[in-house]
């Protein structure tokens, strides 16, 4: 031991001081960014028969892995579920209104009118008004039916903008990942190239549910939630194609993870979280539910109003009918134009029947005060008829229940869509709050840290001062 | 073990809390100046179509009240042509009776009569914004053909086949009141089928253009009732008789005992006539009862639906006026712990 090995002592303990001063620094700067795991100066000791020193080792980052992982996970969930739920808040964006009502009380309006019709059936105004009730009707319909398209469209198109985002992640990942790999193997600083990689899988997992295996030297491998390989040394391929149209009975296409269906109908391996599960959800269930159950409203209205040829069971459609075609039923759906005014028909043939020729008219006498055939659409327009099971109500029921059903099923779905999402939402923010307290930064405790980093370096220069003072008396005494 | 809360952590909770507090003080905003749901879908949640069908019934049944209304004013009309029927034909039988002790009496009568028939169809043939009442279904058009136009030639032929010659006739004086070895007389005359079908079965041939079928109105769903009147009642033909065999034969030049077995003849025709009418008349206003009962029972479950569907949509005033007041001071809150915490710094105490 020696004065000498005194000033050495007291030099390393300033370098290292202003290394953890660096380092300490760095985390305030960082406090505010979500993505910034906190590093820690690791200082080393050294002792030799000379003296002791002090130097700092590295930076070492506080992770925790566990925290991280159900960050992304209740993070891809939230998302899942978020999405799913603004899906059907968007449907329904007067909150008084619920996306539905419309068409159960435009049915409603149609049988009021038939019945004021049917109680005085001399009055053209009341059959105008049946007419108008039916067109109103018919509108309406379309108009769901569009804003399903429409909504189904906008999933899809949402889905094709998660897979370019998936596939530019996984590439740029690929290759922070190989620096990450070969800086670790070097001994290099990887820690901020770490946080970047961190970043990269939160973004991803808000766009697809991931997990995340830890490999040799700091490297991941990343797996869909439901066990697809997105990412091992190499990006996989993420591949979707966009649907032209989406109209009831349109199936929407697979999202593929290296050929293998994770999202869309019949997929063998579905993903469950991240938007695309989401946007998977509504465009292949909710969605469809919804477009079947218009259509099936479509089809009861048709039915309903039905003619039957005099003296004969041969039926023909009557007030309601469909265009010639293929495709969705509602979008071909329009009020017979034989008995509307404004495209030249007659309203009387709906009383008197004859829509479909002579044939099928029933008021022979041309009596005005005719109403039977009416109140015959009436009874059977509040008959129970059978629905398509794939409606999800009621299969039995009348037509006005079946519309008021599908009111409840919906707002149903968007309540517990709306439920899960709250439920997601905060176990994810929770998680993320855990993660951040657990490896973020404080600044109270870095200021704190800079006070005591502070003191030590101004001891130490005082020490030199000693020493040095030492030597001067030493070096005087010799003189 | 120290629990450590991030900078990041403090901060972005803080903001959590102000939206947080911030979308609950809008939505009871909301619920406070609308008195209802804020997000009726989400509250009610499977419930939704509950009220749905409920403010779709309450609105057919509005509409139900109105067509009764209108039905109600065409009961309404009917009772009061009906009513109008029988006084004045039950007045007209009176006279008979009263006048038959005086000669020459049964030619006054017979004018009489021929206003009273003008009646009888003016009343028939009355209409309610363009529907005939006692049309049946055929309401287009007025159903009862005026006496002139028609069913007094119809008789007048009917009596001249019969008798083989004109009713303006000499012989016509002569014609027995009853005993005629080949049925010549009055007595058989009057009771021929060729007479007698004129306001029976080809009543529909000679009087009216009415069909025995009458509208049918739903008062309430699935509950109907009839809606019109048909002019083709037996009443109304017994009525015409009596009253045509007053106006056609009272005028003639008769013996005393022929007059007064006419005068019978139309007494007793319209005395079933005039009881007929009234038991219509009766069973027209138990159907106005029947519908004004309809009514009240629709008016009854109007109320019903209507507390029912408050129940479902409407919010709980007082409870919205707390959660208010409860949610502006919490967000009053967060902004004072807001501001007290970002001056909670250390750097100012370094």
């Amino acid at each position: 031991m020696s004065l000498t090995s005194a000033m050495l002592t007291a030099q390393s303990s300033i370098a290292a001081r202003s290394a953890e001063m660096a380092i300490a620094s760095r985390n305030v700067a960082n406090a505010n960014n979500p993505n910034y795991t906190r590093v820690e100066a690791s200082v080393q000791n050294i002792v030799t028969d000379t003296g002791s020193v002090v130097y700092v080792s590295h930076a070492s980052r506080m992770v925790n892995q566990a925290a991280f992982k159900a960050t992304l996970k209740s993070g891809s969930a939230a998302i899942a579920s978020g999405s799913y739920a603004k899906m059907l808040d968007q449907l329904n964006p007067s909150g008084q209104v619920p996306f539905g009502t419309s068409t159960a009380s435009g049915i409603g309006s149609l049988n009021e009118s038939l019945i004021a019709y049917a109680n005085d059936p001399s009055n053209q105004v009341m059959g105008q008004s049946v007419i108008n009730a039916a067109n109103t009707l018919v509108d309406d319909l379309k108009q769901s039916a569009q804003t399903l398209i429409d909504a189904r469209m906008e999933a899809d198109a949402a889905m094709g903008r998660a897979v370019d985002n998936i596939n530019k992640i996984l590439s740029d990942l690929e290759g922070v990942n190989g620096k990450i790999v070969s800086g670790s193997a070097a001994g290099n600083d990887v820690n901020g190239l770490m946080d970047q990689r961190d970043e990269m899988l939160k973004v991803l997992s808000e766009e697809i549910g991931i997990e995340v295996l830890e490999q040799d030297n700091n490297g991941v491998a990343i797996y869909t939630d439901s066990g697809v390989t997105l990412f091992e040394k190499s990006a996989r391929e993420v591949s979707f194609d966009a649907s032209l149209s989406l109209g009831a009975g349109d199936a929407g296409k697979n999202v593929l993870v290296d050929g293998i269906a994770v999202a869309g109908p019949g997929a063998s391996a579905p993903v469950t979280g991240g938007a695309i599960a989401g946007y998977a959800r509504g465009r292949d269930e909710a969605l469809v539910t919804m477009q079947m159950q218009l259509e099936e409203t479509a089809k009861a209205l048709v039915e309903v109003f039905q003619e039957t040829e005099a003296g004969t069971t041969n039926t023909a459609d009557g007030l309601f009918t469909f265009d010639l075609g293929s495709g969705d039923l509602v979008s071909r759906l329009k009020v017979h134009d034989a008995v509307d005014p404004a495209k030249g028909g007659d309203i009387k043939l709906l009383r008197d029947g004859g829509i479909n020729g002579a044939a099928y008219k029933h008021n022979t006498t041309d009596s005005v005060g005719y109403s039977e055939l009416l109140r015959g659409y009436e009874t059977a327009l509040n008959s129970d008829r059978t629905f398509d099971p794939a409606a999800a109500v009621n299969t039995n029921s009348t037509l006005a229940d079946f519309a008021a059903n599908t009111v409840s099923w919906f707002s149903a779905e968007r309540k517990m869509a709306a439920e899960n999402s709250t439920l997601d939402a905060s176990a994810f923010s929770s998680n993320a709050q855990m993660l951040s307290n657990d490896t973020g930064v404080n600044i109270d405790t870095e200021m704190q840290r800079l006070l005591t980093i502070e003191t030590a370096y101004s001891a130490s220069a005082r020490l030199m001062t000693a020493v040095d003072k030492m030597f001067q008396e030493l070096l005087g005494a010799v003189r | 073990m120290v629990y450590s809360v991030s900078t990041l952590t403090s901060t972005l909770r803080l903001t959590n809390y102000l939206i947080d507090n911030r979308a609950r003080l809008d939505n009871a905003v909301i619920e406070n100046a609308s008195k209802k749901h804020a997000d009726m879908g989400l509250t009610l949640g499977a419930q939704t179509g509950t009220t749905t069908s409920f403010r779709s019934e309450f609105s057919q049944y509005e509409s139900q009240l109105d067509t009764n209304k209108q039905l109600i004013t065409r009961l309404d009309v009917m009772n009061t042509a009906l009513d109008n029927v029988h006084t004045s034909s039950s007045d007209f039988r009176s006279d008979l009776v009263a006048l038959q002790s005086n000669s020459d009496s049964l030619k006054t009568a017979s004018n009489l009569a021929y206003t009273e028939l003008s009646k009888l169809t003016n009343a028939l043939n009355t209409n309610v914004s363009g529907v005939y009442v006692f049309g049946g279904i055929n309401t287009g058009t007025a159903p009862v053909t005026n006496f002139a136009d028609g069913p007094e030639a119809a008789i007048e032929t009917v009596f001249g086949t019969y008798f083989g010659h004109g009713i303006d006739d000499a012989a016509t004086g002569s014609i027995p009141v009853s005993g005629d070895p080949n049925g010549k007389d009055w007595e058989t005359f009057l009771q021929s089928a060729v007479f007698k079908d004129i306001f029976g079965a080809n009543w529909t041939t000679h009087w009216s253009s009415a069909t025995d079928e009458k509208m049918t109105s739903t008062i309430e769903s699935g509950v109907t009732t009839d809606g019109s009147g048909s002019a083709n009642e037996e009443a109304f033909g017994q009525l015409a008789e009596g009253l045509s065999i007053v106006a056609v034969f009272g005028k003639l030049d008769l013996s005393v005992e022929a007059e007064k077995f006419i005068t019978n003849q139309a007494v007793n025709s319209l005395n079933t006539g005039v009881d007929g009418t009234i038991s219509i008349e009766a069973q027209n206003g138990a159907i106005k009862t029947n519908v004004e009962r309809t009514n009240a029972s629709i008016l009854a479950k109007q109320n019903v639906l209507n507390i029912r569907i408050n129940d479902l949509e409407n919010i709980d005033e007082n409870r919205a006026a707390i959660e208010l007041s409860l949610a502006q001071t919490q967000l009053e809150a967060t902004y004072a712990i807001t501001a007290k915490i970002q001056g909670l710094n250390i750097m100012k105490y370094l």
